[in-house]
């Protein structure tokens, strides 16, 4: 349908929309413009124009390609491991169990505990001399050196879900709760088993939470770095040196070129990604619908 | 559905009449908004600059005085001050440039202090030496006061303290004040307070803390800035119990040297190079009043006091001399369209110390006025924000034409990204300028990437002090050309007797050394830029990985002595059974400070250059030109003059890249010690003779590298910590710094 819009509101819904959408421009929008087009000097300072040499040399980076793979290994076993684990847990947390508000509670914790503490823990756990490691030599194994070997990669998966599946269990939850029960009730009628109604209802039902919170977890995989470089420092392990390593070196040592090269690329990947998975959920949506 | 769409197309008038209300609140909210966010950030610690101008004030009345090295100003402004006239030693009274007294002093005082007390009576702390048969028994005090019309009132208030010649220093008085009571507060030498009644009776002694200045507020209560290690506190002690009633601590350059307390403005003032700063400690603020450098020439300010009109007097002390200044308010507004023709220069440096630059650009700017230059230094943020707020500006081509910097500059990267300027050409074909006349050798190793990007202005290095008698007695050669592994094999050549235990080193309080130097001088080939390899993982790594730990491990460091207890005790620290002792040489005349380490016996080798690489390094206080400067010719003339025997004979305490300057800085050291000699001994320094200067001498012509710091040495220095404390093997250390060398390297 098309609606009129009169005069008057036109003017009201410019200037409701200004602050953000200024906003939006000036610190966005044109300095992205301004980082395409650095992308095609070599150096911002007294630079000459190189065209695509700045992409071709930064695909052919040994170390740039090893930061990509590491950040596309973690984020694609991280992410659908935190999707089936928060499922899991929001259906469990779904039905009547003792103290269920405060295990919701303990879920939803670590996301405001403050990142020095986490990092504090992370390290008492995880150092080569560790608490991990003294339960791990009390059982007669040998110990792991675990964020200066290929484990490393482990710890930050771990330092990942524990720290984000509260928020998808809460989505989860709200996305279970808007499932109706006579579904259920219909399906039980007719016979189904556990497995039946899981498959038939509830995974159906979820698609739509479910893409959200697929977004929201490559997102959150990105934010992981925060912990990341607290705990490992400028140059870790190179099993998860990943792409905001190399970034936020490359800032440091004055190496624009590389940093915005890398940045638009990065930028056009998760517009891609974006893209298929909003194009592939409106024609689930539309299968759905009917 | 349909019904619902009906209905708002019906409310539509309304929703347009709604909406023009809404824009009106909307506007008037962002307005607020705009305006609220835009006020100042009341959290300040750093208050405002008073935009005051200052100016000399012309003295002509002290004109026949010299040596002005003591003052006081009274609550009316008049000002006394000590001086000589002629060969008599003269206390002068002025008000506004007129004389109103000249008192000759004639009592065998060695140093008389004096005051005004509030009531404008000007009070003297006479201090005599009491002698018996030549041998010094005490000191004689005796309070001298003159009232408002300067006529000698009480004379006979004395009082006496038994004191041998060793203890006299401690005794002497250097600043007295008074309170509204009469009680009078001294500064001893030896950084206490003591509190006399009128009749010079002590009251109390505060010597729990090292006190270097003190001022009184309008309550009679006591300020003090007492020192702590590196900090500098201010505190409030009440006039009549002496306990604390608030107390601050400052760093860096917000830090008072001295400070006074104006009572009519109930404002403290602190002296910080040549900045007069206020501390508003309710506020809890320090605001930079004026910078007397850009007004005066000098070295610093030894004394001060600001009076009701906020006008400044300043003890100055500068080229071997104290000189006295006056500075008042100057309400002509800064001269702006004369400078508009000129060329400007940005030199852009984080401290000037000694206000060196400062004196360099009056100078020049004096020899070529057209040319305007102006210095922009950065004493209130950390040394990392300096380093971004460069880099940002770089990149922004908001570039300053000149930076002077040192070591710790991410220099290699400034010359890749095309940042600095190459003088290379300027050298060569500049006919006023002859490398010659320079230590072409220092020159020459400032050379970074193939260019003249940087040239130094002066240099200092580090060197091992050894106790050649000691290795003399165990017969072990000196001259030959030590290696770490040589160092390390001193410690069973030297203990060969059960009797008496000997060390290679001191310890160190602050542990820097050993880790530092065993790898830095090897930098360049474990992290080979040029070749792009890698070579932390290798035995030549993990055998210095182990030899460092060795120097840790088995009694090769004195747990008695350590380093900087040496530094400062020198003579008085008994080292004869510590084989060596690091030293670094900023100028000829540690020498002084060096050869009292062993006695008398001064010998030094050099730190062993690198094994792999051979550099041998030294600091540097580095000058480069920007590239996309306006004005580089005027740069490089700047930077020609900052190389002049003018400019190189300003006393900056470190070694000048300019031969006659040096020749002349030798003589000056040999001229001073003879004028000091009693001093000196009196310290326990070492004398020094032309050998001494020829063996440093020597040791400077080794040198051939200048240290640009690597950001990887950090992280070098976190692994190979961890190693010492037994946590990583050598083997898994080296492991580690590979792979980061590597991603660092190939990034």
């Amino acid at each position: 349908m098309q609606l009129k819009i009169k005069r008057g509101e036109k003017l009201s819904i410019l200037l409701f929309l200004a602050p953000s959408l200024i906003g939006l421009l000036v610190f966005y929008i044109i300095p992205f413009g301004g980082m395409i087009f650095y992308s095609f000097f070599d150096s911002p300072i007294n630079g000459s124009f190189v065209g695509f040499k700045n992409y071709i040399e930064l695909l052919n980076n040994k170390i740039y390609r090893q930061a990509v793979y590491n950040t596309v290994i973690f984020t694609g076993i991280s992410v659908p491991l935190i999707i089936v684990i928060s499922l899991i847990l929001a259906i469990l947390l779904n039905k009547k169990v003792y103290f269920k508000h405060k295990l919701r509670t303990s879920f939803v914790v670590p996301l405001v505990v403050p990142v020095a503490s986490i990092i504090l823990f992370f390290e008492l756990f995880f150092d080569s001399n560790g608490f991990i490691n003294y339960l791990i030599s009390k059982l007669g194994l040998t110990t792991i050196d675990w964020m200066n070997s290929n484990w490393a990669m482990v710890v930050v998966i771990i330092l990942y879900i524990w720290k984000n599946v509260g928020y998808n269990i809460i989505l989860f939850l709200a996305g279970l709760q808007n499932i109706p029960k006579e579904y259920y009730e219909a399906a039980d009628i007719d016979g189904a088993g556990v497995l039946d109604k899981f498959f038939n209802i509830t995974i159906i039902y979820l698609i739509p939470t479910m893409f959200f919170v697929l977004i929201i977890s490559i997102i959150n995989s990105f934010k992981v770095f925060k912990e990341l470089y607290l705990l490992a420092g400028d140059y870790p392990h190179q099993s998860i040196y990943m792409l905001q390593h190399f970034m936020n070196n490359m800032f440091r040592k004055l190496d624009y070129h590389k940093l915005v090269t890398s940045a638009i690329l990065m930028a056009i990947v998760v517009y891609l990604l974006v893209f298929i998975l909003f194009r592939l959920q409106r024609r689930i949506n539309d299968y759905i619908g009917g | 559905m349909k019904n619902i769409i009906y209905i708002q197309f019906k409310m539509g008038g309304l929703d347009t009449m709604k909406s023009i209300k809404a824009q009106k609140i909307f506007i008037i909210l962002i307005i607020l908004m705009v305006l609220v966010s835009c006020s100042k950030d009341v959290n300040n610690t750093m208050g405002e600059d008073k935009d005051i101008q200052y100016k000399e004030a012309k003295l002509d009345v002290l004109e026949e005085f010299k040596d002005i090295e003591f003052f006081s100003v009274s609550n009316n402004d008049k000002l006394a001050v000590s001086g000589l006239k002629g060969e008599d030693n003269y206390i002068i009274i002025t008000d506004n440039n007129n004389i109103i007294k000249e008192i000759k002093e004639n009592s065998k005082s060695i140093e008389s202090p004096f005051t005004y007390d509030n009531k404008g009576n000007l009070i003297f702390l006479d201090q005599i030496i009491k002698r018996e048969n030549e041998e010094i028994t005490g000191f004689l005090r005796r309070l001298r006061i003159y009232d408002s019309e300067y006529n000698l009132k009480n004379k006979n208030i004395t009082n006496t303290i038994e004191v041998g010649k060793e203890e006299l220093k401690n005794e002497m008085i250097v600043e007295i004040k008074v309170d509204s009571n009469g009680n009078i507060y001294a500064l001893k030498l030896d950084n206490s307070i003591e509190v006399f009644n009128n009749k010079l009776e002590v009251i109390k002694t505060l010597d729990s803390d090292e006190y270097k200045d003190f001022d009184l507020d309008e309550n009679d209560n006591l300020i003090v800035l007492n020192k702590k290690g590196d900090n500098i506190i201010l505190e409030k002690l009440d006039g009549k119990k002496y306990s604390s009633m608030w107390k601050k601590e400052y760093k860096s350059s917000k830090r008072p040297y001295y400070i006074s307390y104006n009572k009519k403005n109930k404002t403290l003032y602190g002296v910080n190079g040549g900045w007069i700063l206020e501390y508003d400690t309710k506020e809890d603020t320090v605001n930079r009043i004026t910078n007397l450098g850009e007004l005066s020439t000098f070295d610093y300010i030894y004394n001060f006091s600001v009076n009701d009109n906020e006008e400044i007097y300043a003890l100055t002390y500068g080229d071997k001399k104290s000189r006295f200044f006056k500075y008042i308010k100057d309400n002509r507004k800064k001269a702006k369209d004369e400078d508009t023709e000129k060329k400007e220069l940005v030199i852009d440096m984080y401290r000037d110390y000694f206000n060196f630059m400062l004196k360099a650009k009056k100078s020049f700017e004096k020899k070529h006025p057209d040319i305007k230059i102006t210095i922009n230094t950065h004493p209130d943020i950390e040394f990392s924000q300096y380093r971004e707020k460069l880099n940002t500006q770089i990149l922004v081509g908001d570039a300053p034409d000149i930076l002077y910097y040192d070591s710790v500059f991410p220099i290699n990267d400034y010359i890749d990204k095309n940042v600095l300027f190459n003088m290379d050409e300027r050298i060569k074909n500049d006919g006023e300028f002859n490398l010659n006349n320079y230590n072409t050798e220092i020159i020459d190793s400032t050379r970074l990437k193939g260019g003249a990007y940087v040239m130094p202005i002066d240099y200092s290095f580090d060197t091992l002090i050894v106790n050649k008698k000691l290795l003399d007695e165990k017969g072990i050669n000196i001259n030959k050309e030590w290696t770490w592994e040589d160092i390390y094999k001193l410690k069973n050549k030297l203990n060969t007797d059960e009797d008496n235990k000997y060390y290679i080193f001191p310890k160190f309080e602050n542990d820097w050394f050993i880790k530092t130097n065993i790898i830095n001088q090897d930098l360049e080939y474990f992290l080979d830029y040029k070749n792009n390899k890698v070579r932390f993982n290798t035995d030549e790594f993990i055998n210095k990985l182990k030899l460092i730990k060795n120097y840790y491990s088995e009694d090769c460091m004195d747990p008695n002595m350590s380093y900087e207890y040496i530094f400062d005790n020198h003579r008085e620290a008994d080292c004869s059974n510590i084989a060596m002792i690091p030293a670094q040489f900023n100028s000829y005349k540690y020498i002084n400070h060096f050869g009292a380490y062993y006695g008398d016996n001064f010998n030094m080798i050099s730190l062993p250059r690198g094994k792999y690489t051979n550099d041998r390094f030294f600091s540097s206080g580095l000058v480069s030109i920007t590239k996309n400067s306006k004005y580089k010719d005027e740069a490089w003339e700047f930077v020609k003059f900052l190389l002049s025997k003018e400019v190189q004979l300003i006393d900056k305490g470190v070694f000048s890249v300019n031969k006659e300057v040096e020749k002349i800085q030798i003589k000056q050291m040999f001229t001073w010690q003879k004028e000091n000699k009693g001093y000196l001994l009196s310290k326990g320094r070492y004398l020094a003779e032309k050998t001494d200067v020829d063996k440093v001498k020597k040791e400077i012509n080794k040198l051939n590298k200048v240290f640009i710091y690597d950001e990887f040495l950090k992280i070098i220095d976190e692994e190979v910590s961890l190693y010492i404390n037994g946590e990583k093997t050598a083997e898994e250390t080296a492991k580690i710094l590979q792979n980061k060398g590597e991603l660092y390297l190939q990034e």
